[in-house]
């Protein structure tokens, strides 16, 4: 079991946007240095990484639906045939000159909302960084569901349709979860009793409540909200990697369903543009979820440590908390890429939706 | 400008007192919108006046005005509102709107009520609804929604106004809508004046009587008389209609073809606002195809007049069509021949009325003493036979006879007569002593014969070995009985570890029984004993209580264990079940996500509708529940997704084949990726071998439980494995 850590890499994922500010790509990368190769990497071995990862049909299927790119300063560190064996699996190289890194919030992006954001190069087609994660120049205070997904309910609702239908559309939006978790506590159902998953909320709440309060939520909805699509999906990518790696590290169904809680509740400071503490006060969610999104503490804080790590390219801490638990770097490149088809998945799905 | 707008506003609250209904309405809206401007022009300097001013308006106003956010959270509540829901704003900002929401009547069937709400995303639209306020009083109002957008044009908002309907409908309407009801209504109506006199009839009448409108007012009911009924009858009738009370009842009538024509009667009175009658009204409807009476004819060929059980030729029937099911399902069965000892010497001495009673309630007491789906007939004088359809095994039906004997016990007490009566019961088994309800009879009646040569209540088999069995399974549940209250049981927990780290999961509780004779006595030996006893209700009370004994008593003892899983029963599976489950965490002062339900497949074969709210109402406790014995039964996987479960284990049936045999491993691989899909966890039961562990591991299950880890082991021995954090090796 040990001896599983250092044979292979990291391979990190971002998530591209496309000119119309929408998540469309995946960039594979080293390590955090945007395209560089830095020297800490020199013991671990990325071609071996990226290889393993060519030759596993997760991931063939995985590239076969989404552009994944290698950029072309890594693309010449690897090994002529694992290049190969990348290309064969359905990777391309990506161009310096097509690719913007945005680490700071191109204002211009953020605020005017427009498709094809003003400050970039005609040349341009890909948006690399976490641009969408800056905090808005204008809070947008109370955010609303999205329309689609509210919909979607409404219609599941009035079809008498499984809980587990239900919870799975409430799985894809953070704000329709934050809310049912808020009004559950706000009418007085959960007296003394912790949520500690959206299908218990969706029965503590009952149909009749729930379809009333989707009417309402129906009503008010906006058009989806184009700046968020990119938050959105890295919320999606998150919550479903807490998922994944709490069941790999072994925790069971209860854990796992709080580690996806955790994944997608520790970003909606960013999403609401409020202090989070503030946001889940209102909640009355489990200690551990609380402990783990606002501390970092227990099990599930250590989880979300490392997908932060790994978000933020943090091999070395990273690789660090993979041993404690015991994970490969093998088995986490592969549930990376597993969050990211499910995202994938949603965000089809909610497409699809609008149109149909 | 903002003076004006404000003077323009004044004005508009001014005619708005004055005003009610549409006018009101329109008024309001000219209202909002001049107030809408007014908050898009508060970038103006003196601003928060304005909007001080504005809001003061909004508050006053008599007309109730809710604002929210667009979750629904409400902001705003004016005098109106307080006054119209009894609640003051300080109770009411904060408060999610849903709950002034009313109930709808009847949860299931009202999946419309609310769809008019759903029309308001159309934009502004007055609607109707039905609203509760502080008094618990339910109301209809009318509502208009509207978003309210800040100077960017983006929603920030939703401001209701309100209104109470009182009347429902104008007399007008209501009297043309009373008038269609009964004219278009299926029943005959039929209305006299205080002498009796027919003054108006509807199209029915017409239809059934034959007599059309002018032919039968200012006629007496008379006209309908059919001549068979006596004077009594016709009394209370008569009475029926000068006051006495509303009456109903069946009257065969008389068309005009002469023809005569059972009637299902209603008759009521009208009063005026002296008090005195001046109507009576008939509604009837045709009962002539006689449905009824094809029910009593049903009755009497079918069913025992004095018993009101099933008579010999139902019980053939009822017990032939089950023995063919039976025997393609492979089910047990049994017949239980009784017969009442003395009871003609009862007959003789007491007479035959008390007798016949005596009968009635032998009846009754075997009847109760059965489960709904057992047959009981009386088939002879003092004869009575019994069928037990499904049984799990045939010496079952010998508890059930020592039952049915019990049940016999205590004295009847009949005109001030105490009676005792014993009976002899025969027992043929299905289908080792015969296929056919006929020759089941037969053998039945030969064992009770037999009985009755001792003289003594009692029961015997047709075959001789199973009297044998019998015996023990019946000092086996009286000893279970015992075990139950001596602390001869106790719990032992069978670890369940993770196939991905190895480590301690979670444990299963499993009841053991500590005989001070006979040693451990198995659960395969004594569980289905307790099934059919009916004792497994306390056993599994007892498992409950003592799992939960048992892990208060870990936590105060500081120890960190995982969560216990406990079987329930399919007997315990009722809708009181999520009160008992919380009473005993309240009990032990224990978090629900501390333990586990176990269920089998069986229970969910008793229908979704059943026990989904049952389990709805666990899983919103914040119990998790686990499906045991997967695949053994017939649940599809489009079956399973109705019900809210989280854990499947795999049946140790299909463990023990893996990886050699083809067929379990493609059912185990079947059942890991349906459950995977549905975001399920997957566990294996009875894991034995390294080979069956790495198999199921690779094929990405979750969890393990079986020997190949630990055998169930006393608490103890559970706590220290985790204590010292026991793994299993995945290599």
């Amino acid at each position: 079991m040990s001896s599983m850590g250092s044979s292979s890499a990291l391979v990190f994922l971002n998530l591209l946007a496309d000119r119309k500010l929408k998540p469309a790509g995946v960039l594979l990368r080293f390590n955090s240095e945007f395209g560089g190769s830095s020297a800490a990497e020199s013991d671990n071995n990325p071609g071996d990484a990226f290889s393993t990862l060519a030759s596993r049909p997760e991931f063939i299927t995985f590239a076969a639906g989404f552009p994944c790119f290698i950029a072309t300063a890594d693309a010449q560190r690897l090994p002529p045939e694992t290049l190969q064996a990348m290309q064969g699996a359905g990777c391309q190289v990506l161009a310096d000159d097509i690719l913007v890194r945005a680490s700071n919030p191109a204002a211009g992006i953020t605020e005017n909302r427009t498709p094809a954001a003003p400050a970039l190069p005609p040349a341009v087609l890909w948006l690399a960084g976490d641009w969408y994660m800056a905090p808005p120049a204008k809070p947008p205070g109370n955010p609303t569901a999205s329309r689609t997904l509210a919909l979607k309910l409404v219609q599941l609702v009035a079809a008498d349709a499984d809980t587990h239908e239900i919870e799975a559309i409430f799985r894809q939006d953070p704000t329709l979860s934050y809310h049912l978790l808020r009004l559950v506590n706000s009418l007085g159902m959960s007296t003394n009793k912790r949520i500690t998953s959206f299908s218990q909320a969706i029965l503590i709440l009952g149909r009749q409540q729930l379809r009333r309060w989707l009417n309402l939520m129906l009503f008010a909805a906006r058009k989806d909200d184009q700046r968020a699509a990119m938050l959105l999906a890295h919320v999606a990518v998150r919550a479903r990697n807490m998922e994944l790696l709490a069941r790999a590290s072994g925790l069971d169904r209860a854990g796992q369903e709080l580690s996806f809680m955790a994944g997608m509740f520790s970003l909606l400071g960013i999403l609401f543009g409020l202090p989070l503490p503030e946001i889940l006060k209102p909640l009355q969610i489990s200690e551990v979820l609380v402990d783990a999104v606002l501390r970092r503490e227990g099990d599930i804080g250590r989880l979300l440590q490392a997908v932060e790590f790994a978000e933020q390219g943090d091999s070395a801490r990273l690789s660090g908390l993979l041993d404690a638990l015991s994970l490969s770097a093998a088995q986490f490149n592969l549930l990376n890429i597993e969050a990211c088809q499910w995202m994938l998945d949603i965000v089809r799905e909610t497409q699809g939706g609008a149109h149909g | 400008m903002a003076d004006q707008r404000i003077a323009q506003c004044l004005q508009l609250c001014q005619q708005a007192r004055g005003l009610q209904g549409d006018a009101l309405a329109q008024t309001l809206d000219e209202l909002r919108s001049n107030l809408e401007q007014l908050a898009a022009e508060r970038n103006a300097p003196a601003l928060d006046a304005l909007q001080l001013n504005a809001r003061r308006i909004i508050e006053q106003l008599q007309e109730p005005i809710i604002t929210m956010d667009l979750t629904g959270y409400l902001t705003g509540w004016n005098k109106g509102a307080q006054n119209l829901f009894g609640y003051t704003a300080a109770e009411a900002i904060g408060q999610h709107v849903l709950f002034i929401y009313a109930d709808e009547p009847g949860e299931p069937g009202e999946a419309s009520a609310d769809m008019p709400e759903l029309f308001l995303e159309r934009g502004d639209a007055f609607i109707e609804v039905r609203r509760r306020k502080k008094s618990g009083e339910i109301f209809w109002a009318g509502l208009s929604l509207s978003v309210l957008r800040d100077e960017d044009e983006e929603a920030v908002g939703l401001v209701a106004h309100l209104s109470e309907i009182t009347e429902r409908l104008s007399s007008e309407e209501k009297l043309r809508l009373h008038t269609s009801i009964i004219e278009d209504s299926d029943q005959g109506i039929l209305i006299t004046d205080a002498n009796e006199c027919i003054v108006s009839v509807n199209a029915a009448f017409s239809r059934i009587t034959g007599y059309l409108t002018h032919e039968a007012i200012g006629q007496t009911t008379d006209l309908l008389r059919s001549g068979v009924h006596d004077a009594d009858f016709r009394e209370q009738v008569r009475s029926a209609m000068h006051g006495a009370g509303p009456w109903q009842g069946e009257i065969v009538g008389k068309r005009k073809n002469g023809e005569l024509f059972p009637q299902s009667v209603s008759i009521s009175v009208v009063r005026n606002d002296a008090g005195e009658i001046t109507h009576a009204f008939s509604i009837f409807s045709d009962i002539s195809v006689l449905r009824a009476a094809e029910d009593r004819m049903q009755r009497l060929v079918n069913y025992d007049s004095l018993t009101s059980l099933p008579n010999r030729t139902l019980f053939n029937k009822l017990v032939t069509q089950a023995l063919a099911t039976a025997s393609r399902s492979g089910d047990y069965g049994a017949l239980l021949a009784i017969d009442l000892n003395r009871f003609t010497s009862i007959n003789d001495t007491f007479g035959h009325e008390v007798g016949d009673e005596l009968l009635r309630q032998v009846g009754q007491r075997l009847r109760l003493a059965l489960r709904d789906e057992d047959v009981l007939a009386r088939v002879g004088g003092d004869e009575f036979v019994a069928a037990l359809l499904s049984i799990q095994k045939r010496e079952h039906s010998g508890i059930v006879a020592q039952k049915l004997l019990t049940a016999l016990e205590p004295p009847f007490i009949i005109d001030s007569n105490v009676l005792h009566v014993g009976a002899s019961i025969g027992i043929a088994v299905f289908p080792e002593d015969g296929h056919d309800t006929a020759s089941l009879l037969r053998f039945s009646d030969v064992a009770m014969k037999r009985v009755q040569e001792n003289g003594e209540s009692g029961f015997l088999f047709y075959c001789a070995e199973m009297n044998q069995r019998a015996k023990e399974q019946w000092q086996l549940e009286s000893e279970l009985r015992h075990a139950l209250s001596s602390q001869e049981l106790l719990l032992h927990y069978q670890p369940k570890v993770s196939l991905r780290t190895g480590r301690i999961v979670g444990a299963e509780a499993l009841i053991r029984w500590q005989h001070p004779v006979r040693g451990m006595v198995s659960p395969g030996k004594f569980i289905p004993v307790a099934e059919e006893t009916g004792l497994i209700l306390e056993l599994g009370s007892w498992v409950l209580e003592e799992a939960c004994r048992q892990i208060r008593a870990w936590m105060d003892a500081g120890l960190d264990m995982p969560p216990i899983a406990v079987n329930l029963s399919a007997r315990q599976f009722d809708r009181l079940l999520p009160a008992r489950v919380q009473a005993v965490l309240d009990r032990h002062a224990i978090q629900p996500d501390r333990l586990k339900l176990e269920i089998t497949e069986s229970l969910l074969v008793r229908g979704a509708d059943e026990v989904i709210p049952i389990m709805n109402a666990l899983v919103a406790m914040g119990l998790a529940l686990a499906l045991d014995d997967f695949g053994t039964g017939y649940s599809s996987l489009a079956y399973l997704k109705r019900f809210p479960i989280t854990t499947l284990k795999i049946d140790r049936s299909f463990v023990i084949g893996v990886p050699a045999e083809e067929n379990d491993c493609a059912i185990a691989q079947a059942i890991v990726t349906m459950g995977q899909q549905m975001r399920q966890e997957i566990v294996a039961e009875g894991v034995e071998t390294v080979e069956q562990m790495a198999f199921l591991r690779n094929l990405g299950c979750d969890q393990l439980q079986g020997f190949l880890f630990s055998p169930p082991v006393a608490a103890s021995d559970f706590a220290s494995l985790v204590r010292n954090g026991v793994r299993l090796s995945l290599d």
